[in-house]
């Protein structure tokens, strides 16, 4: 879905509470479409900027302003309207 | 030679009519003048000269030397120079004005009815952070121009 909103839509996933080759070796098999950027989170700074504390969780952010966040699953539909009604 | 002698009776009688003549003599010099009947003369004879001459800065020159306001020729000729420059004067800057204000106050409503204020959602702000991804590209939340999905996950 990420490849579907390229050049939109910027998708940046966090990861958090493992090693780096552990993290880049799920990224390739889950974020094989290259759409989706991610980097590990060592020190946990940045879940914590973002008031997460556990995962799953996705914060949609549109002008620099929090939009809406999904806690678990993300369901399809909404994240689609979502991106569209930021597009719009 | 005998001595001639003069009554004094006749030399004041002598003077008395020399004298009345003067007076008399003067008196038409003042009248003539107060006429102007030495000056008519010459006031004919030029307006003669310059229409035959038909040069308008000669005729001008002359006219400020003999100073005869009184000519027709000389009045006309005078008028009419002063008449031409007025008229092309007064037409000059009543174009001017009307080119220049017309373009002015058109361009100026356009141009500030086109800009709209962005509309910015309701909701918390994003932290401002600088993400190192794995691609070796830089993410700074604060800069982004696009709207952005971050996902929070782990490989477990």
């Amino acid at each position: 879905m990420a490849a579907e909103y390229a050049g939109q839509v910027d998708v940046i996933a966090v990861a958090w509470a493992s090693t780096y080759d552990k993290t880049a070796s799920a990224a390739r098999g889950f974020l094989s479409s290259g759409a989706t950027r991610w980097l590990l989170d060592e020190d946990n700074s940045i879940f914590a900027a973002f008031e997460v504390t556990y995962q799953p969780v996705g914060v949609f952010a549109v002008s620099g302003v929090e939009v809406n966040r999904w806690f678990g699953s993300i369901p399809e539909q909404e994240l689609r309207q979502a991106i569209t009604d930021a597009l719009a | 030679m005998a001595p001639v002698y003069i009554r004094p009776a006749l030399i004041i009688r002598a003077m008395r009519a020399r004298k009345g003549m003067v007076v008399t003599f003067l008196a038409a010099v003042i009248a003539v003048g107060a006429c102007g009947g030495g000056s008519g003369e010459e006031v004919v004879s030029e307006p003669a000269e310059t229409v035959a001459t038909s040069a308008v800065t000669t005729a001008a020159s002359q006219a400020t030397s003999t100073t005869a306001p009184e000519d027709p020729v000389l009045d006309t000729t005078t008028t009419a120079a002063d008449a031409a420059p007025e008229t092309t004067v007064a037409t000059e800057p009543a174009a001017a004005p009307e080119t220049t204000a017309a373009p002015e106050p058109t361009a100026a409503p356009e141009t500030t009815a086109v800009a709209e204020p962005p509309v910015v959602p309701e909701g918390p702000a994003i932290p401002a952070l600088t993400l190192e991804l794995d691609d070796g590209t830089t993410f700074v939340t604060a800069d982004a121009t696009r709207p952005v999905l971050y996902l929070f996950w782990a490989e477990w």
